[in-house]
């Protein structure tokens, strides 16, 4: 691959050949402003806004779409350049209502940033501007406002390069060029709300969010999607403890830029669904039983337990540390048969979502090896013919009524589980386990990759992670030698112990994860559908 | 510790007591001269309160200043709505969090966004007036003159949406600032 | 011979009443609405203005009403260790002398006008008058606190002395009118000293009249002279601890001395009754009109008299106690004696 050398601002810049001058600029930190460039989509340069001088050009050229040459002499900051850009923001400001008040895009608006970057005056326009749809519903989960639509068209390029279900379109001409969908159908794609995150304006609001926070009130930590085993990077957005919205976070190994509006919205679920309290079939009075003396009572039950006569059904939902303490609890205190349940598959696409809607099946099939694990069938099966003395099921579950109904037959039940569910009736003690972004941990997604994810909103005072609880069961049942205080502990016996996880580092898991050994790397889906594009 | 040494003419004067004059020592003619200045004030002040200088307060009130932060009010659009667009800038800009905004959407009108709820508890508010300075739209003024009046319960000194609103007035102000409200002008001559 | 008695002693008794109760506590009550106002005016203030019955507030009078509703609401407290019997009865003890000496205080041309013209008159004044030094010293005694106790010390010390020079004072002027009878004394300054001067006791006496005026403030135990119950150290003297009504009581008699000393300056030293350059012959004081006259004539003066003491009150520095002491036995003392021997050699040589 030959390379070119040119000088942006004085810095010169070597790069392979066919790189544009916007990404070139990009490799020593200048950021050349723009709306219309995305990485993952096609280069349209309609915005302009990229427009930079280039010596011995006569005009100039937009960025994202002029590739470097060698000796080419870049200008992106000069007194001549700004002019530019101010020039341009002025025309794309033209019709734009500025009503910044009532937009949800505000504080994390492209057209806001550059505006106070590059120009910061007054309008000069002394004409109405054009009136266009506002607050339109385009889809069930996206608005469009067509006012402050500069046309970019990335939303329009995503369909047609991303989703693949061409549902977006520009209609009009001129200034009354507009974003809109076929006559008579919905932009109801699976993958619509990605165009809400990649619109540098307000135009594309996401129903879900609209009016509820403003970006800046809103905190922001690294979580995974855990609706299915892609297991999409993503950012948990929240304030006052509220989970307000998941946005993907770039990991080219899993999603690439993007994310599925189900993975986005599923946190409604969670935190609606929750379980918030300990439960106690026993417990008198009306006072919520503490984790403490829940636990007291089922490590007394487990001691009256004999060796092999507990089992634990575990989910594929639960974290890597989760799983692997239980399996230590399990399999080296009390003999413990593992059965596997989980949530039940769905639908899939070619994009990112998958069938298997459990985050973390792989890790859980490493970590507890997939012979030792017996499906619910036998389950029902054991439970029925006495086998089993005391169940265990922890992580989240969708089971059948002949399970609930087998499970109901044993002597004792404990559930370690985060949301509500229809077997919990036949349940004798429930302590409630943190949702993915209410604790820290790590899934294996279905591709092998191993991603963290971080604690964004805090659980109540009951609600305690599945690895915690256990460390604390072993220690009242006697056995002392589970005693992790904390994940990153878990992590790292993970990590020495077992052969797949070997030579991962809590910390270098940022920011796109590490992966399994034995697993073939894969990217995302998307980026090979990109490939070869320009 | 000692006290450093100071040039003479710095040292404290020592207080030379004078012998009283005859006339002084008698004390009756200052006495008559006291009285002089009592009387006079006395008289002075029956007939006209000449010297007295107090407010009787709940009757006479010192005129605040023009710039006084009072309680808040919501100015209202002609409709009566109001001017509010729930971009909660106050409540960003609101050094104690006082300010609870919840905002709604009706579809119906040219500005859709508008605060379903916006409650201030003025226990919270250190009047420093960083709302109003923030507020685009002059929904939010600290005009009003009025203090906020004592309460028997925390949740009484939360001042919810109507109240601000029955406190406010309609507001000429055009959102948009100078060029906007040109702007505006137009827009109203071409519809 | 017991009808004449009688009827003399329901005379006396109807009179006292309509002067007593009648005047001199009207006034005083009035006198501690008029002390604020009149302090709040010289000092630039409003004073109390406030109290009022169906909105009208009438400059403040009702705050007597309202003072007095809220001492009679208050506890009368008597504090532990205390002598309660003495405790009780010490404002008595001061209040009732500062009554009885209004008794033979002349108001009037007549015998009508006085409740009893005694021929002691004025010494009967100065005996029953210093008796109230024990009201003031039980009280700061049976009150078991030192701040009292200091009060009622630097009370006793103070009408001893003063007690002196006031009687001093006042020789002079019987001298001159050859009468220790208050009403022979007023009667004696109707005259016309050569035709143009009235011959009132400020005329023939002025040194006696300004000593007198300072020794009797002294007696009252008011600023200048109210170290007894200075603030600043003692609380409030020998009255700290009484409260209610008995406070009340204090301040009542504290303004009936006030009223006592007006009167007094009046009598002697102000002609009393006498209306300048208006002599009462017989015929003119038969008529009910003159002697009218006459009365408010005394009452006038009277009411200047307290206003005197009033606009003193808050011109004045409280003194210190040494140089109250001083002031009454190293100057005000020899300058009486002083005056009585030149009054003496005055009259012996124009007769």
């Amino acid at each position: 691959m030959s390379t070119v050398t040119c000088t942006i601002d004085g810095v010169s810049v070597t790069v392979e050949k066919g790189t544009t001058i916007l990404e070139a600029a990009r490799t020593v930190g200048i950021e050349v402003p723009h709306f219309c460039y995305h990485p993952a989509l096609s280069i349209a340069a309609n915005c302009r806004m990229c427009l930079v001088h280039v010596e011995k050009a006569r005009n100039p050229l937009p960025a994202c779409h002029a590739t470097v040459a060698d000796g080419m002499v870049v200008d992106t900051a000069s007194e001549k350049t700004k002019h530019l850009q101010e020039a341009v923001l002025e025309f794309i400001l033209v019709n734009h209502p500025v009503d910044c008040p009532v937009c949800d895009q505000a504080g994390e608006c492209r057209l806001q940033d550059y505006y106070r970057d590059y120009s910061a005056r007054p309008s000069r326009l002394d004409v109405p501007k054009v009136g266009k749809p506002k607050a339109k519903p385009l889809g069930p989960n996206v608005i469009l406002d067509a006012e402050r639509c500069i046309l970019c068209t990335r939303c329009v390029r995503f369909t047609e390069e991303i989703s693949k279900d061409f549902q977006l379109q520009t209609i009009g001409r001129g200034n009354h060029t507009e974003i809109d969908t076929f006559p008579g159908t919905e932009f109801d794609s699976a993958y619509s709300l990605n165009t809400v995150d990649i619109c540098p304006v307000g135009a594309l609001t996401s129903r879900d969010f609209r009016f509820k926070k403003r970006v800046w009130l809103l905190s922001r930590h690294e979580t995974v999607c855990a609706g299915c085993a892609r297991g999409c990077a993503s950012f948990v957005d929240h304030a006052d403890n509220t989970v307000y919205r998941y946005v993907p976070r770039y990991n080219p190994y899993v999603n690439d830029h993007w994310m599925c509006d189900a993975g986005r919205l599923r946190f409604h679920e969670l935190q609606d669904h929750r379980l918030r309290s300990v439960m106690n079939r026993d417990a008198k009075g009306d006072a919520e039983p503490s984790v403490g003396e829940t636990l007291e009572r089922i490590a007394e039950a487990l001691r009256l337990t004999e060796n092999g006569r507990l089992g634990i059904l575990l989910s594929p939902s639960l974290s890597n540390e989760d799983i692997y303490a239980l399996r230590r609890f399990g399999k080296e205190a009390m003999g413990a048969r593992f059965y596997v349940g989980g949530r039940a598959p769905g639908d899939a696409d070619e994009i990112l979502v998958m069938a298997d809607k459990n985050a973390n099946r792989l890790g859980l099939e490493t970590l507890v090896s997939k012979a030792a694990l017996k499906s619910l069938d036998a389950l029902a099966k054991d439970l029925g013919s006495g086998a089993i003395d005391v169940l265990l099921i922890a992580g989240e579950h969708e089971l059948s009524d002949a399970v609930i109904e087998a499970i109901d037959k044993a002597a004792h039940v404990v559930a370690l589980t985060n949301l509500d569910a229809p077997w919990l009736r036949a349940v004798d003690r429930v302590l409630p386990t943190p949702q993915t972004f209410e604790y820290d941990g790590t899934y294996v997604s279905a591709t092998g990759r191993v991603q963290r994810f971080e604690r964004g909103v805090q659980p109540g005072p009951s609600v305690k992670p599945a690895w915690e609880l256990v460390c604390k069961l072993a220690k009242l049942y006697g056995y002392a030698d589970l005693d992790f205080a904390s994940v990153r502990s878990i992590f790292k016996e993970i990590s020495l112990g077992e052969a797949a996880f070997r030579g991962m580092n809590w910390k270098a898991l940022r920011p796109f994860g590490a992966q399994l050994a034995g697993v073939a790397e894969t990217m995302s889906p998307t980026i090979h559908a990109r490939a070869g594009k320009h | 510790m000692k006290q450093p040494l100071r040039p003479k003419s710095e040292r404290a004067k020592p207080f030379e007591r004078r012998e009283m004059t005859f006339a002084e020592k008698l004390f009756y003619p200052a006495i008559w001269e006291g009285l002089k200045v009592t009387t006079k004030h006395l008289v002075e002040n029956i007939f006209g309160r000449k010297h007295t200088v107090t407010l009787e307060y709940p009757e006479v009130q010192r005129p605040y200043p023009e710039r006084f932060r009072g309680q808040h009010r919501l100015m209202q659009r002609d409709d009566g709505s109001p001017r509010c667009v729930a971009c909660m800038c106050c409540s960003t800009a609101c050094p104690s969090n006082c300010i609870t905004i919840v905002a709604g959407e009706r579809p119906e009108e040219t500005i859709e966004k508008f605060p379903m709820r916006f409650e201030i508890d003025l226990l919270k508010c250190i009047y420093c007036g960083m709302c109003v300075e923030a507020c685009p739209c002059d929904a939010i003024r600290m005009d009003s003159g009025v203090h906020p009046k004592p309460t028997y319960n925390r949740q009484a000194a939360i001042i919810d949406k109507e109240g601000l609103l029955a406190a406010g007035a309609k507001t000429i102000a055009t959102q948009g600032g100078t060029f906007g409200s040109r702007v505006a002008g137009h827009l109203k001559k071409h519809i | 011979m017991t009808a004449q008695v009688v009827e003399a002693l329901v005379h006396a008794a109807i009179k006292f009443a309509i002067l007593v109760p009648g005047f001199v506590l009207a006034l005083a009550a009035l006198m501690s609405w008029i002390e604020r106002r009149q302090s709040a005016m010289i000092q630039d203030r409003v004073g109390p203005n406030r109290a009022s019955i169906g909105g009208v507030r009438a400059w403040g009078l009702f705050h007597i009403i309202a003072d007095t509703l809220k001492f009679a609401l208050k506890e009368n407290i008597v504090p532990r260790g205390s002598n309660p019997l003495l405790f009780r009865l010490a404002p008595f003890m001061a209040m009732a002398p500062a009554l009885i000496v209004f008794a033979v205080m002349p108001v009037g041309p007549t015998n009508r006008w006085v409740v009893s013209n005694l021929d002691v008159g004025i010494l009967f004044i100065f005996a029953i008058g210093s008796l109230s030094v024990y009201g003031a010293t039980i009280a700061g005694w049976s009150s078991n606190n030192n701040f009292s106790l200091l009060g009622a010390l630097r009370v006793s010390a103070q009408m001893i002395s003063y007690e002196v020079s006031l009687a001093l004072n006042l020789v002079g002027v019987f001298m001159v009118f050859g009468s220790i009878n208050l009403q022979t004394i007023i009667e004696g300054q109707g005259a016309l000293l050569g035709g143009v001067l009235p011959k009132w006791g400020i005329v023939v006496q002025p040194v006696a009249f300004f000593l007198f005026l300072a020794a009797s403030i002294a007696e009252t135990k008011r600023t200048p002279f109210d170290a007894p119950e200075g603030e600043p150290e003692l609380v409030s003297g020998y009255f700290t601890e009484y409260s209610g009504l008995a406070l009340a009581t204090w301040f009542l008699t504290e303004f009936a001395a006030v009223i006592m000393v007006a009167m007094m300056a009046t009598a002697v030293f102000f002609g009393g009754w006498q209306i300048p350059w208006l002599p009462p012959t017989p015929a003119l004081v038969a008529t009910w009109w003159f002697q009218i006259a006459c009365v408010m004539a005394f009452f006038a003066k009277t009411l200047f008299f307290v206003w005197v003491q009033m606009q003193l009150r808050w011109t004045l520095l409280r003194m210190r106690y040494d140089q109250i002491m001083t002031m009454g036995w190293k100057y005000i003392l020899p300058i009486s004696l002083a005056n009585v021997l030149v009054t003496g050699l005055f009259l012996l040589l124009t007769r």
